[in-house]
């Protein structure tokens, strides 16, 4: 069995991305090994099956390298992980919450929130107290929303 | 005690009859329907902001009205930013502080449907008589298997109860029938629950018998 590990750094998040590659099937644990815990891939809020709070266990076959992804609060430094053979399964428990499908409306689905500038700047113009051109722009305000919202 | 109020098929009378046994048991009704909730709602946090670490559990029940309800949001991106992975723990939180919870769960076999069976100590799964409903009852029951989620009753809703030994052989459960009643529209357009509205209409004892079953078998 062999591996390789990447890491790329984005806003104080450390991305680890790992391969293994096996000859024979073969069960394998990878750990990471940075100082900080494992944030793994989610469905639902539930870690995908197989992660546990130190990393991931999977079976390995000659044919098919695994792939596998997950980021953590720790700075980058070597070694990132370490892959061992692992002797029977993880034991990750069922959870409904991961197992079934996502009942949540798609992303696509979701209005997208009022700008957090313009946000501001309505409550700038309310802050700035109720003169006339504050009103005359709160009023204005009020019926572009209202064509957006038609 | 945690009771998930589940069918599969949309519009067999869940909501109605979940809001109905809270008030039978004098529990905390909690809706579960995350984008398409029908029970009342009510201002302040509820369970989108529980389900996205905005508020407790507790925080977000309503005391006071004919029932305690944990209301659920009505925006597409309340329910886009729910994290299911916490009801469990928000509905033990609510049982621990008010006894008895009884979950509206949505329609379909979903993780919004999973989630709050596997948290509960058992179900009431609800199906009108229509053979589709009762197709997805059957499945929502064996869904419940799988998650060790005890089946308490089953309500064959707007039923006659001509065949009831049926339905108590297909589901492996106590029936309790509810025949069609205009109380419970009326009370339903009203927001509030036919056992305290009328209490003497058909419908309205056959929900204390379920309250009374559903306590005895859990």
């Amino acid at each position: 069995m062999e591996y390789d590990a990447r890491i790329t750094v984005e806003a104080g998040v450390t991305f680890v991305a790992v391969r293994v590659r096996a000859d024979a099937p073969e069960r394998v644990r990878v750990v990471n090994e940075l100082d900080g815990p494992v944030w793994p891939p989610r469905t639902n809020g539930v870690p995908d099956y197989g992660w546990t709070d130190h990393g991931y266990e999977t079976t390995v076959e000659p044919d098919a390298p695994v792939a596998l992804g997950y980021a953590t609060p720790a700075p980058p430094r070597e070694p990132v992980v370490s892959v061992t053979a692992a002797d029977g399964d993880l034991g990750t428990e069922p959870n409904p919450a991961r197992d079934l499908p996502d009942p949540r409306p798609p992303r696509d689905a979701v209005p997208a929130p009022v700008p957090e500038a313009v946000t501001a700047w309505l409550d700038d113009v309310e802050s700035s107290g109720c003169g006339r051109e504050a009103r005359r722009v709160l009023a204005r305000a009020a019926r572009l929303s209202e064509r957006v919202d038609e | 005690m945690i009771l998930a109020v589940c069918g599969g098929k949309g519009g067999v009378g869940k909501s109605t009859t979940a809001f109905n046994l809270a008030a039978a048991v004098d529990g905390v009704v909690v809706d579960g329907d995350l984008a398409m909730a029908d029970l009342p709602t009510a201002r302040g946090p509820d369970l989108h902001d529980v389900l996205a670490d905005r508020a407790t559990a507790s925080e977000a029940v309503r005391e006071g009205g004919a029932v305690s309800i944990l209301p659920c949001g009505r925006s597409l991106a309340g329910a886009r930013a729910c994290d299911l992975g916490r009801i469990g723990d928000a509905l033990r939180a609510v049982a621990a502080e008010y006894g008895d919870v009884v979950v509206d769960c949505p329609a379909g076999l979903n993780a919004a449907v999973g989630a709050p069976l596997a948290a509960a100590d058992a179900c009431v799964i609800v199906t009108t008589p229509a053979p589709a409903a009762v197709a997805d009852a059957l499945r929502t029951r064996a869904l419940a298997r799988t998650l060790d989620a005890g089946l308490a009753a089953v309500v064959l809703n707007r039923d006659d109860g001509q065949n009831t030994k049926r339905y108590q052989a297909a589901f492996g459960g106590p029936v309790v029938t509810i025949p069609p009643s205009e109380a419970v529209a009326r009370a339903n357009e009203a927001g509030v629950p036919v056992v305290a509205s009328r209490p003497d209409a058909d419908a309205s004892r056959a929900m204390e018998e379920l309250g009374a079953l559903v306590q005895r078998s859990v």
